[in-house]
């Protein structure tokens, strides 16, 4: 059972990589296409902009879950350097109940927003719930990564940027 | 007092630990709990979600992707090479270098995190084969990438511009010479601290054949600002178009003129620019709630009839409006005090005659000087990460940097031609 909660857990993740991989190459394409279109109308590029709205924010918040789950989302770690051991922990668990309360809210009131909304996309003429629904998705998604933190235990990681792997060709 | 409560439940959060997008919107959320229940909370979402989509901001993956395609494909090793030809003969050389190839890449990147994950780790390897120590490197590396956004392009100047309603060409035009100022700055104290140190003077003279090898092969990439700036004042396309120009531009040099991309290689690109967008724009998520709270309670008037009773002389006001700056980029991440603090000063600053260009400058340049500032500089942690150099090492090193850069911060704050000249010779500033 563990080992299929693990494998699900890194499908999930690697779902959200490749889609914030997807979502960013077609905004760039989709914004340089813009540009040529304009230079030589071969073809009318109305309404590209609601379709970079949607990607964006699918990456930001389904990528904000997947950073959550890597403890990767900026914060200051100060305190957690300085307090004594058993303080930290302490200082740590009301930190995840936080995420936590954030996470529930996000997910609820994200729902409310999306499921109340009558907005219609212009150009594509379909409902903005699913641009909306993004929210309460990726608040499910820190929910439960929430309160598998708050019951391992750990330390939450630092959102320190490291650099591009060496695969990359970086130097 | 509200505003009192407000800001210090920001500051306990984020300095207990949470997450700094979670910090702004938790504190947004029980200040609308408090001001209608339930119900008003779903404001939580609505602005949530209209802070991460505005259509400006999305120059911000693309001027961080165009930062990591030049730094993976061969585009920074150029440039670095360029930049020792011009001042790498001087004594302490590559601390020059450094700075220089930073004002280059500022010109193609938007972003201070990019020079330094990225141009930082050719610049202190560099260093420390030429025998240079590794904090002093490090030091050099950190408190150079904060040049990158304040010469053009620039993401701070891209959401700056969006919010106050400025052009953000106007905005890019403003930056170039307090950019090209604080590079001067830091050349200088580095001077200083050669002498002081002795430190090495590089022996290896270029040929002229090779200087000209060099300076050919940098040159695509040093004419970049001159695409992006020239594109947008042209007319031929938006800041944001302009970014997605930067990243094909970028790509192309790297693939095709260096050869040091491929295609396997660019979904850990493109992921390590989206992590990198995420973290950014989900701080500008949390912001965007904090800042509608703010408005809500009034709390922009409450500070700004604050300071001005302490004083309304001008100068008196701009020390203060930068005092506090300097001071929330000590704890508080630079696009967040961004987006909380405008609609308190630039009213404050419409009062006492200062431009919203002019005004756009001094935030970014406060902003920047809190990449480097403990315990929340993002371009510390950045460069401590990547060179294995603590962080209080680098701090140990940093102070004459920060007071340099407290001086370009006096000129610009007080002259306000160093910021408004260029844009004026375009027609672009009052």
């Amino acid at each position: 059972m563990i080992e299929l909660l693990r494998t699900l857990d890194r499908a999930v993740f690697q779902a959200i990589r490749w889609g914030a991989i997807v979502s960013l190459l077609a905004i760039l394409l989709l914004l340089s296409l813009g540009v040529f279109v304009r230079a030589v109308p071969v073809f009318s590029m109305s309404g590209y902009d609601e379709i970079i709205e949607l990607l964006m924010a699918w990456m930001t918040f389904l990528g904000a879950a997947a950073l959550w789950r890597e403890g990767a989302l900026f914060r200051v770690e100060l305190l957690e350097l300085v307090l004594p051991a058993r303080w930290a922990r302490w200082t740590t668990r009301l930190v995840k109940l936080v995420m936590l309360a954030f996470a529930v809210t996000l997910t609820a009131k994200g729902w409310e927003f999306t499921a109340g909304s009558l907005e219609t996309v212009p150009f594509l003429a379909v409902s903005k719930q699913g641009w909306y629904a993004a929210m309460p998705v990726a608040g499910l998604l820190m929910t439960i990564y929430a309160m598998v933190g708050l019951l391992n235990d750990r330390p939450l990681g630092g959102g320190t940027i490291e650099p591009l792997p060496q695969s990359t060709g970086q130097h | 007092m509200i505003a009192i409560a407000v800001f210090a439940a920001l500051i306990v959060l984020m300095v207990l630990g949470v997450p700094i997008g979670i910090a702004l919107a938790t504190t947004a959320g029980v200040v609308m709990f408090w001001m209608g229940g339930f119900d008003l909370t779903i404001m939580l979402a609505q602005r949530m979600y209209a802070g991460t989509t505005s259509f400006p901001l999305l120059a911000i993956p693309l001027f961080i992707l165009a930062g990591n395609l030049m730094n993976s494909g061969g585009t920074t090793e150029r440039i670095f090479a360029a930049a020792h030809l011009f001042v790498g003969r001087i004594r302490g050389g590559l601390g020059h270098v450094n700075v220089v190839s930073s004002m280059i890449f500022a010109g193609m990147s938007g972003s201070a995190i990019a020079d330094a994950a990225g141009l930082a780790l050719v610049e202190i390897e560099a260093m420390k084969k030429a025998g240079y120590s590794a904090k002093f490197a490090a030091t050099i590396s950190a408190v150079s990438a904060t040049i990158g956004p304040v010469i053009p392009p620039s993401i701070p100047f891209v959401i700056y511009g969006s919010l106050a309603n400025v052009s953000i060409g106007t905005m890019f035009l403003a930056g170039v010479v307090p950019g090209v100022l604080m590079g001067v700055a830091m050349m200088i104290v580095i001077a200083l601290v050669a002498r002081r140190k002795n430190l090495p003077v590089m022996e290896h003279r270029p040929t002229g054949r090779e200087a000209v090898r060099i300076f050919a092969e940098a040159f695509p990439a040093v004419i970049t600002p001159v695409i992006i700036v020239g594109g947008i004042l042209g007319g031929l396309f938006t800041p944001t178009e302009a970014a997605a120009i930067a990243c094909l531009y970028a790509f192309a040099l790297g693939f095709f003129f260096y050869r040091e991309l491929s295609m396997a290689g660019l979904p850990a690109i493109l992921w390590e620019t989206a992590r990198q967008t995420i973290q950014v724009m989900f701080i500008i998520a949390g912001a965007s709630a904090f800042g509608w709270i703010l408005i809500q309670q009034q709390i922009p008037n409450a500070v700004i009839d604050g300071i001005l009773s302490l004083s309304t002389t001008p100068w008196v006001v701009l020390l203060l409006v930068n005092l506090i700056l300097l001071v929330l980029g000590c704890f508080i991440e630079a696009i967040a005090i961004m987006i909380m603090t405008y609609p308190v000063f630039l009213p404050l600053m419409a009062k006492i005659g200062v431009s919203p260009e002019h005004f756009g400058v001094i935030m970014v340049l406060n902003l920047m000087i809190g990449l480097i500032t403990p315990p929340v500089g993002l371009c510390l942690y950045a460069v401590s990460t990547i060179s294995n150099v603590p962080i209080r090492d680098l701090v140990s090193e940093l102070w004459p940097y920060v007071v340099a850069l407290l001086v370009v911060l006096g000129l610009i704050s007080y002259v306000p031609e160093i910021s408004l000249w260029l844009p004026r010779q375009f027609g672009l500033a009052a």
